[in-house]
């Protein structure tokens, strides 16, 4: 939001007002953040008050394409003729002339010239051409009485600052959506005087007939409602300060009775509309209480729902409710009397039928920010006033009606000794602090045992408790001027959650020691992925308004998004080992949930690079470290996997089960079978495991129980052995494990080997024996023992060695 | 022949030899492992005939010269000169490990930003991201009208859940399981209903850290976030704060640090103000001591939040938040896997 400098600054007095660029960074430091500001320069020079004595129409002149020949006095006895184009010019009116010399906006000089065939050294302005603001749709219409001749500077300022506030930052102070908010802030800051507004006491006319004011019970409808009616009135223009002010800060000025809730709107933030008088009886604030249209004043039709808060005219919508007001009561050019509305509407309902109707006017804005209840009379007393300064003989016609269903004390805080400043941390005196209240309007009075008892103004909806006022003293003292000082605490040791550290360490891992690139994955399931895949994973937890209807599914499976990207990147590499650590989440009854990481792994390539059992047992390599470094010390086996209905990759042909000794399931690891491969391209192969980190419950710092190593060497013999191609070497692996021999320190696979010199049908495995003993070294006929015992067990199980 | 002799026709030959190829010769010739003069000429000796002190000044004078003549091949390979070469291994093949892997960059900075809480005594907790209202928002203070509550700028889930929109949504969890004092992050994936452009996505990462004991002050929050900010940038950072609104704190603050691009003097990446927002943060608000079942009245404490996925983007100079959550190994591969 855009405000004026030269307006919030008019209401300080007694005050020495820093450079616009330095003022501007006081209010970043102590109440809203500034986003920049911008020079606002009127182009006045040789600008001068006239008045138009006579229009006549020139030849060129055509309906699409206005063109009048104008004669207008620009006092001192001097007239000027010159062209205009502007639809509203007329006899009569008086408006701002430039005269050669001027240099109006855009950097258009006014010279002594031939236009359309008259010599013409005056021209008629725009407030655009004034450099006013962005309007220009016609010549500026200003008050009758002003003098002609009168330099435009001697009524408004030839410079102005526009100051550029973030509006996250004024979200919950609903008086700075107002140019005197800021002023009363400036003053605090600055240490200056803040002038009170000049108001019309209204209340001198409390004798006259009351209005006929209800308001709906409903805690989140109307607050309050105030209401006057005014009569002699004419939409005569405003006058030129406040077009000025009105135009800087982006509104369009249209007539002095709708300029002025404009202006009020700006100076307070207290939303005002001004009805027609002649249409509107008695008021009531309710819903709309049906689905149906509106027809809002800017000639829009609006699709309104039940719970629309409305201003009604007996059973006639007239206005929605702190939002915009509706066509047919609005101030037409023959409005002569007006039922003035200032009211106050519960936030989130303006809010949300601003919302729904994308109409967020400055009006619902600012009601969305919880205005105060005491702004509604302030505002037409200002109302009024402006209204008689801008030269309208106004007749009030009624009582200054207000109705406040539930009205609210302010807020009385009750201060302990010392809180504000311990709070803080810096010894900041007593008589600080309440200066700096007291500065921003609190009252601050002596309690009961050294306690101070501060009662917010009531335009502070936002302060509620001490802490509250914390924020007060300490901004307006200045953070910049708080002693930075470290907590003096008590030093405990750090509480390690295990299931984050082992995150972190499988992380680390699968990184650094395994070489996988790291991805991060959406939390949902794409589920046209998933139909290429043929996955279909069934419970899951889901989104109600995900980004589209095929992202609502969470995933209770990381594998889906990393073969998605696998397949993303396999246009640039022909091998990639991708891994992500990530939250899973599966739903747990109606109303509950359950989520843990996962590690899900992806190892792809080109089968040119190697064989797909090479690939699979490096998988298990990695797998292995995993469960070593991440479960440190659980044992586990591979099994064969369960079929499952959801994942087509968990199948026992292709697919083993990580298990715990205990029967508990880590995860799994496969490859996908040939298939399952068509999304990745021709001679892709694909392997992959997924482990729950959940499922791990090792110590996170491993356990070791050293044994000293024998000081004898001890020796190792190898062994090639024939076993049948068919069979899995899982079999073979089984019957050496059974073979006991005193000698075993252990035992480990070498190789495999198939081809020439093997008898048809058979692989032949090495493997090599660690052999030895604790306290000797062992004999030559230990181990020709050893190989006999060896033989023998083979031959048991109908093997022989190569 | 004599030691002396010896050196002698090397010298000689040694003058001799012009070419590559003709020194090559005579390193073979003089140092080669079976046949070299040099290398075999202790053989020739008997040692056994001689005196103690004989025997070390012919040690000594033989390694001499055997240092001579290494040195005079040393053009070639000290590895042939020392007639230990390895003829079949190219030292200048190139590596034959696979591509390293990599972090991905939130990861590095989340484990950098951790490293420096724990050694302040931080615990880590990165809670969940799929949460209750109640953790999300009730807990931390936000009205029930607030807009943050609104479709479009959380996932709700079918079942009234909703994926957690900060890590806030963590404070309540953690005051309650561990009660005061507290000092926790919780770093960790958050979601917004957000339409996703180079600088906006619907998935992200924060860092969220509070702070809970006695007496604790705005001078003190100053204090710590100045130290934790020296520590992520590695240098002495200027510090300022400014009033910010946040309904979990009261007051709450936008900390602003002295642009580390210009210094302050301002620069585009500052928007020319020399300051860049960094962290929002504030005394933790006594309703959410309150519904953390801490005592406000016995304890304060201050709370802030830094974007993770942010200052991933500006520590690496990451242009488009998409590339995060792209999975594509090109960006991926460029970062470190150990931090």
């Amino acid at each position: 939001m855009k405000l004026s400098l030269e307006w919030m600054t008019s209401y300080l007095k007694d005050c020495t007002l820093p450079a616009p660029e330095a003022l501007a960074l006081k209010l970043t430091m102590a109440t809203a953040e500034v986003e920049g500001v911008e020079h606002l320069e009127r182009h006045h020079k040789n600008v001068v008050i006239g008045k138009v004595l006579s229009v006549t129409p020139h030849a060129e002149s055509r309906p699409d394409h206005p063109l009048s020949i104008v004669e207008a006095d620009i006092g001192g006895g001097r007239t000027i003729k010159t062209i205009c184009g502007a639809p509203n010019v007329k006899s009569g009116l008086t408006t701002a002339i430039a005269l050669t010399g001027a240099e109006l906006s855009g950097g258009q000089k006014v010279v002594k010239e031939e236009r359309h065939g008259l010599m013409c050294e005056a021209m008629l302005c725009s407030l655009k051409e004034l450099g006013w603001g962005d309007f220009h749709y016609g010549v500026i219409e200003l008050p009758a009485d002003l003098k002609p001749g009168t330099p435009l500077s001697e009524l408004v300022p030839d410079d102005d600052y526009l100051i550029e506030f973030d509006n996250k930052s004024l979200t919950h102070r609903a008086d700075l959506w107002g140019h005197y908010g800021f002023a009363r802030e400036l003053a605090a800051i600055l240490h200056g005087q803040l002038s009170p507004l000049d108001t019309y006491d209204l209340k001198q006319h409390d004798d006259l007939p009351a209005l006929d004011i209800t308001i709906d019970d409903d805690p989140e409808g109307g607050r309050g409602y105030s209401g006057v009616r005014l009569e002699n009135l004419s939409t005569a223009p405003s006058p030129a300060i406040i077009q000025a002010r009105l135009a800087a800060v982006g509104s369009r000025p249209i007539n002095i009775l709708v300029d002025l809730t404009n202006y009020l709107l700006w100076e307070l933030a207290q939303p005002m509309h001004s009805f027609d008088g002649r249409k509107i009886d008695r008021v009531r604030v309710a819903p709309f209480g049906h689905e149906g249209t509106f027809m809002t004043l800017d000639d829009e039709e609006r699709k309104m729902i039940k719970s629309d808060l409305m201003i009604f005219n007996g059973e006639e919508p007239v206005a929605i409710a702190g939002v915009m007001g509706g066509h047919d009561s609005q101030v037409f050019d023959d409005t002569t009397s007006l039922f003035l509305e200032s009211a106050n509407f519960y936030p989130a309902r303006v809010r949300r039928t601003a919302l729904r109707l994308a109409l967020r006017t400055d009006s619902s804005l600012r009601f969305e920010k919880n205005q105060p209840i005491c702004n509604m009379e302030l505002a037409l007393k200002r109302y009024v006033k402006l209204l008689m300064d801008g030269g309208q003989k106004v007749k009030v016609a009624s009582k200054m009606t207000t109705i406040i269903p539930r009205p609210k004390e302010p807020a009385k805080i009750t201060l302990e000794p010392g809180y504000i400043k311990n709070k803080v941390g810096m010894d900041i005196s007593e008589e600080t602090i309440n200066s700096i209240l007291k500065s921003l309007e609190f009252q601050v009075e002596v309690g009961e045992g050294g306690t101070t008892i501060v009662t917010a103004p009531q335009h502070r909806t936002d302060i509620a408790i001490a802490q509250d006022l914390v924020e007060e003293v300490a901004r307006v003292y200045g953070y910049d001027n708080i002693t930075p000082a470290m907590p003096k605490v008590e030093q405990t040791p750090l509480k390690h959650l295990i299931e984050h550290d082992r995150l972190q360490i499988v992380r680390r891992l699968m990184a650094s020691a395994h070489n996988f690139n790291e991805v991060h994955a959406y939390s949902w399931f794409d589920d046209e992925w998933l139909k290429e895949l043929k996955a279909a994973p069934k419970e899951t937890l889901k989104i109600a308004n995900p980004c589209a209807g095929h992202l609502a599914r969470l995933r209770t499976s990381l594998i889906p998004g990393l073969l998605a990207f696998t397949n993303m990147n396999r246009h640039h590499t022909d091998t990639l080992r991708l891994f992500e650590a990530g939250k899973v989440y599966f739903p747990k009854g109606e109303k509950d949930w359950q989520e843990h990481d996962n590690l899900g792994a992806v190892f792809f390539r080109l089968t040119k690079n190697g064989s797909l059992s090479d690939l699979f047992a490096e998988a298990k390599g990695v797998l292995k470290s995993v469960m070593e470094n991440g479960a440190r010390g659980e044992e586990y086996e591979l099994v064969p996997a369960e079929k499952s209905s959801e994942w087509p990759w968990i199948d026992p042909a292709i697919c083993l089960a990580v298990k715990g000794k205990d029967g508990k399931l880590y995860g799994h690891i496969g490859h996908l079978a040939q298939s399952q491969l068509a999304p990745f391209g021709k001679g892709a192969e694909v392997v992959w495991f997924e482990l729950s980190l959940a499922a791990m419950s090792g110590p996170i710092y491993p356990e070791v129980h050293f044994k000293a190593p024998a000081n004898v060497p001890g020796s190792w013999l190898d062994f090639s052995v024939l076993f049948p191609a068919g069979k899995p070497y899982g079999e073979f692996s089984e019957i050496i494990k059974k073979f006991e021999n005193p000698l075993t320190k252990g035992w480990q696979f070498v190789s495999s080997y198939t081809g020439k010199g093997l008898p048809e049908g058979m692989v032949s495995y090495s493997i090599r024996y660690w052999l030895g003993r604790a306290d000797r070294t062992i004999s030559g006929e230990e181990i020709t023992g050893f190989h006999q015992a060896l033989l023998k067990h083979l031959e048991e199980h109908k093997l022989t060695l190569r | 022949m004599k030691l002396a002799e010896l050196k002698e026709q090397f010298l000689h030959d040694l003058a001799e030899a012009k070419s590559a190829e003709a020194r090559e010769e005579l390193r073979t010739k003089y140092l080669g492992r079976k046949q070299g003069l040099i290398t075999n000429f202790q053989k020739s000796v008997d040692m056994r005939a001689m005196s103690v002190e004989a025997r070390k000044e012919f040690g000594k004078l033989f390694n001499q010269l055997k240092e001579l003549a290494e040195n005079a091949f040393a053009g070639k390979t000290a590895g042939e000169a020392a007639g230990d070469i390895r003829p079949e291994i190219d030292l200048t093949m190139p590596v034959s490990a696979m591509a390293p892997g990599s972090l991905h960059p939130v990861s590095l900075v989340q484990l950098e930003l951790e490293q420096l809480f724990t050694d302040m005594g931080f615990m880590v907790d990165s809670g969940y991201e799929v949460e209750t209202e109640f953790n999300n928002f009730d807990g931390p203070n936000i009205p029930k009208d607030h807009p943050a509550r609104e479709a479009q700028d959380t996932f709700w889930l079918t079942n009234g859940l909703l994926l957690r929109t900060h890590t806030t949504a963590n404070q309540v969890r953690v005051m309650r399981r561990f009660g005061a004092p507290l000092r926790a992050i919780f770093p960790g994936r958050c979601f917004r209903a957000e339409n996703l452009d180079a600088s906006h996505e619907n998935t992200f990462y924060q860092l969220e850290g509070l702070m809970i004991d006695k007496n604790i002050t705005i001078a003190n929050l100053i204090a710590v976030m100045k130290t934790l900010l020296s520590g992520v940038f590695h240098k002495e950072v200027t510090v300022r704060l400014r009033p910010g609104f946040f309904p979990f704190t009261e007051p709450g603050f936008e900390l602003d640090i002295e642009c580390l691009i210009c210094g302050g003097s301002g620069c585009p990446t500052c928007k020319r103000s020399g300051w860049v927002e960094l962290l929002p943060c504030g005394l933790i608000h006594p309703n959410v001591l309150k519904n953390g079942l801490i005592d406000p009245n016995e304890y304060s404490g201050f709370a802030f939040g830094v974007g993770l996925t942010r200052l991933a983007m500006m520590k690496y100079g990451i242009s488009d938040i998409r590339y995060l959550n792209g999975g594509d190994i090109r960006v991926l591969s460029q970062f470190p896997a150990m931090l």
